[in-house]
């Protein structure tokens, strides 16, 4: 953060002497991502178009998009990331809503709650839910003691679209918070002085304030969904296969690298394409664009939105009428508290777990012991791993907020037509499937000596951390009303001076995000990890994914429980850190 | 590149010679010269690590004074092993193998090396002895039975399991044609010894049959153990280890010997710095007391028939390659699958996903 206020002084007095124009901010990081991302997908591209003897072909491009096999998995992938898409927006939203009016340490706690599932790697969460909604899981014993007999939670498009929806609402809920938390509440009270009912001041005044949180969310949600594969291959059956698990086929085991490049490179080109489409209806844009006012009031698309928001709230006032505050807001906390539930349910459900006597996993345990946690600080490779992890993830996490901090203020300050590109740039590690980032990045690694060293998995972290580091980033730079410093410095303040006492402290919150959220992605990475570390560096996520793989015991669950003390300690730290800088901002 | 080298020190300081070799070309020759003082083995990990560490590395260490750091390794190692050599980063010098990886690895440029065992080839489970390749731990698959719910008669072989109406239950079959084609054309009345070549379209007319009646399709090793152990399903096709590992956690699990062996091993990565401290390690595996030892820890068959002479009699009932086990077992024809399973995988999947 130091960092980023130098460069805004130093980018403050070049732009007095030359009119520096502050998109250039964005060159390390466009840098970066040219060289760590872009260059290895073109070698994977290149890989696609030509057979391994060295000629062009187009053979293995027409039998990804030709109708049959792939171009039904395609579509059950954007079908499935679609609708998981829509599950994370209409729930996250409220919940979100729900966090954005709470205050102090009930925020922070409610915050956690909600992140500790995002933290906790799919895999585990995976097997969680295995283990719960299996035929002689803790559920369907549930289901059986009141009546109900039911034939298989498993193996459905349903398991598939919940454990997908589970495994990304915090992730939506995180990436709308700034933006529903920067929503001027005064404004609701005009409204509600104005006359509006709750309901009408939500569709009416809250809900198109925050559509740019909820549209980012959308589109990263979306874009995530389109490459996961370890949830439907655990959870799904062969009718939910995505285009991921194909991807891992033509690569892991039939080493068909030109089939394997030639799907990923399908799937980049459709997920642009479904960028482009969403920006188009959804007005993305907003977020890349100058200002922080919408550029297109008379966009078609938008007009029927706001008569849709507008209609809603009559429709609300109306229904509305019978429903006081007070039980609109009990209606509203009963929600929350069954969401966070939920989302807690497959991370607790460990916690029991890890104390389990024999080799299996059961919910709740049958014998109780804590043999699995001696036997998890006995051995070595586990704790080695945990140190990297978290060495590799702070590294990560400071990493990321520097050079998508920059790239973000470069879009909000910058002038040009560089920020669109910019934008999708930062957004396209996202929708790379992480294995076919991984495998193209061990090539290029190898070439540089970066295989199998810590330096390496930072950097392929830091390139699948960038895109949310950097949406919560811009997020909350749109957000801020930089017209606040011109003010400041107006009042004879100094550049430096203006961002510590204002900016920074008005930021923190989207700023700290950012550093978690970079921190968090790096923690639970298993794919990078996997081919760069080579077998020599094992994190975290690599060493649970070894000993899933072969025979999962409950020290998967105590390495678990493991990891949420860490991420709590993390957190607390984290907390005590601001509750520093508060007193300090005080005095 | 300066402001790698404190990672670089670091790696050799922890006297990761292999890594440095990657980290930095220029060393290569340095790291050559260290040669035999340590090697690096990558296996797939988990809890046959243990296993082999005890069996094989520790002992090969006390006897050479070359020391073993193993790494673990994709279920399939291939694509990393064909990464490896074609980037000359030798990270790994030994790989564990099948016989079909094996096949993968030769069948363009070749990418393992000549082993010279010195080995009598008929002391050894047949297809376990390659000039290139030395397998040491048999697994079998075959069917495996959770009795707590199972509703009706236990089968007794392949095709009860395709017998949906004499033979009640909740079914699990491997997401794969690897095995999974050999046991439809068994339950179809195929003798074990006319399996291969495999007639492909009368394999997938007889899953064809008990498609619908499959409730999961398992895709890992652990998630087999996982449905067995918790009784998710009542029958299903399973690799030796895995169903003993349900069986060893204190599940209901029967084990049917009915079906194939194929066996997993070792190979040298051409072109290593340390391939004489490989090649050596490779023959030290080779030993019936080292694979004995091996086999009283984890429930994979030696491929030295005479390391049983080193095992419990009650440990040999759990191992696939004990005698009274082996009978009903069928050697998968790697030859086969190396050279068809591309073709085979793709089938496969569109039967799956379109039908």
């Amino acid at each position: 953060m130091a960092e980023l206020s130098a460069t805004a002084v130093r980018e403050g007095k070049v732009r007095e002497k030359k009119r520096f124009n502050p998109v250039w901010l964005a060159a390390p990081g466009v840098a970066f991502l040219l060289f760590f991302m872009v260059m290895p997908m073109g070698q994977i591209f290149h890989l696609s178009v030509h057979e391994s003897s060295g000629e062009f072909t187009w053979r293995f491009m027409e039998k990804a998009m030709a109708p049959g096999l792939y171009a039904r998995v395609l579509g059950m992938t954007f079908s499935v990331s679609l609708q998981v898409m829509l599950w994370c927006v209409v729930l996250g939203y409220p919940l979100a809503l729900w966090l954005a009016r709470m205050e102090g340490r009930a925020q922070h706690l409610a915050a956690f709650c909600i992140l500790l599932p995002f933290w906790t790697s799919p895999l585990i969460k995976n097997f969680s839910w295995m283990v719960l909604l299996g035929r002689t899981g803790f559920v369907a014993g549930l289901a059986e003691s009141i009546g109900l007999s039911p034939e298989a939670l498993l193996y459905s498009n349903t398991t598939v679209i919940f454990a997908m929806t589970h495994t990304l609402m915090p992730l939506a809920i995180i990436t709308m918070l700034p933006a529903l938390q920067q929503v001027d509440r005064r404004v609701l009270q005009a409204s509600a002085t104005l006359g509006a009912t709750g309901g009408q001041g939500f569709w009416t005044v809250m809900l198109p304030l925050s559509m740019r949180g909820i549209s980012a969310a959308g589109l990263l949600i979306f874009v995530t969904a389109l490459g996961f594969f370890i949830t439907p291959a655990l959870l799904g059956g062969p009718q939910q296969t995505m285009i991921g698990q194909l991807i891992i086929m033509q690569i892991n085991q039939l080493q068909n690298w030109q089939q394997g490049a030639a799907l990923a490179v399908v799937l980049l080109v459709t997920a642009l394409v479904a960028v482009f489409v969403f920006d188009r209806v959804f007005g993305i844009s907003s977020v890349t664009g100058g200002s922080g006012a919408p550029r297109r009031h008379d966009h078609p698309v938008r007009r029927l939105g706001i008569r849709m928001s507008e209609g809603m709230g009559k429709i609300a006032r109306r229904l509305g009428g019978g429903m006081s505050e007070s039980t609109a807001r009990r209606v509203h906390n009963t929600f929350a508290g069954v969401m966070v539930f939920l989302l807690l349910v497959p991370v607790l459900a460990f916690v029991p777990m890890a104390f389990e006597d024999s080799v299996n996993l059961y919910f709740p345990p049958e014998t109780l012991s804590t043999r699995w946690f001696a036997e998890l600080f006995e051995a070595p490779v586990w704790r080695s791993a945990i140190l990297r992890s978290l060495g590799v993830g702070l590294a990560t996490a400071a990493l990321t907020l520097v050079i998508g901090g920059l790239a973000a203020l470069a879009l909000v300050q910058g002038r040009g037509k560089a920020a669109t590109p910019i934008f999708l740039l930062f957004l396209t590690p996202m929708i790379i499937p992480p294995i076919a980032l991984a495998v193209s990045m061990f090539y290029l690694f190898a070439q540089i000596g970066l295989v199998a060293t810590n330096l390496g998995i930072i950097i392929g972290h830091c390139v699948i951390a960038m895109p949310i580091v950097f949406v919560v980033l811009l997020t909350t730079f749109k957000g801020y009303d930089w017209r606040l410093n011109d003010v400041s410095l107006t009042l004879g303040a100094s550049r430096l001076q203006s961002w510590r006492r204002i900016t920074l402290p008005l930021m923190k919150g989207g700023l700290i995000a950012g550093f978690v959220t970079g921190f968090l992605q790096s923690f639970d990475e298993l794919t990078v990890a996997l081919f760069v570390g080579g077998g020599l560096k094992t994190t975290l996520p690599r060493q649970m994914w070894d000993s899933i793989n072969l025979q999962a015991t409950p020290i998967i669950a105590a390495a678990s429980v493991l990891v949420l003390v860490i991420v709590l300690l993390f957190f607390g730290a984290m907390e005590l850190a601001q509750m520093r800088r508060r007193t300090a901002t005080k005095g | 590149m300066t402001s790698f080298k404190p990672t670089r020190r670091a790696v050799l300081k922890g006297g990761l010679t292999s890594a440095a070799a990657l980290a930095a070309p220029a060393l290569l020759s340095s790291a050559a010269r260290a040669a035999a003082e340590q090697i690096t083995v990558s296996d797939v990990g988990g809890a046959i690590a243990p296993a082999l560490r005890k069996a094989f590395y520790d002992p090969f260490e006390a006897e050479t004074g070359i020391k073993v750091v193993s790494v673990a390794q994709e279920p399939n190692p291939v694509t990393q092993i064909k990464l490896l050599v074609d980037t000359e980063s030798y990270i790994w010098d030994v790989s564990m193998t099948t016989p079909d990886h094996v096949k993968q690895l030769e069948a363009g440029p070749d990418y393992t090396t000549p082993l010279e065992l010195d080995v009598d080839e008929s002391e050894y489970v047949a297809g376990t002895i390659k000039p290139n390749w030395l397998g040491f731990s048999v697994f079998s698959v075959n069917m495996a039975l959770n009795t707590a719910q199972l509703p009706g008669a236990k089968p007794q072989s392949w095709a009860d399991y395709w017998d949906v109406e004499n033979f009640p239950g909740r079914r699990g079959l491997y997401r794969s044609p690897w095995g999974t084609l050999e046991m439809a054309l068994l339950a179809d009345g195929v003798a074990p010894a006319d399996l291969y070549p495999l007639d492909v379209d009368r394999a997938f007319a007889s899953l064809d049959k008990i498609r619908e009646h499959v409730s999961v399709w398992w895709t890992a090793g652990a998630q087999n153990t996982q449905i067995l152990q918790s009784g998710e399903v009542d029958m299903t096709d399973t690799w030796s280890a895995r169903a003993y590992a349900a069986y060893e956690a204190g599940a209901p699990v029967e084990m049917v010997w009915d079906g194939l062996y194929s066996v997993d091993g070792w190979s040298v990565h051409k072109g290593t710095p340390r391939m004489e401290a490989a090649q050596e390690f490779v023959r030290f595996c080779a030993r019936p007391e080292q694979q004995a030892i091996y086999s009283s820890n984890v429930a994979n068959g030696p491929s030295a028939m005479k390391a049983y002479d080193f095992i419990s009699e009650e440990r040999a009932t759990v191992l696939p390659t004990a005698p009274g086990n082996v009978d009903g077992l069928r050697l998968m024809d790697s030859d086969y699958w190396g050279a068809n399973y591309d073709a085979l995988a793709e089938r496969f999947n569109e039967w799956l996903l379109m039908g």
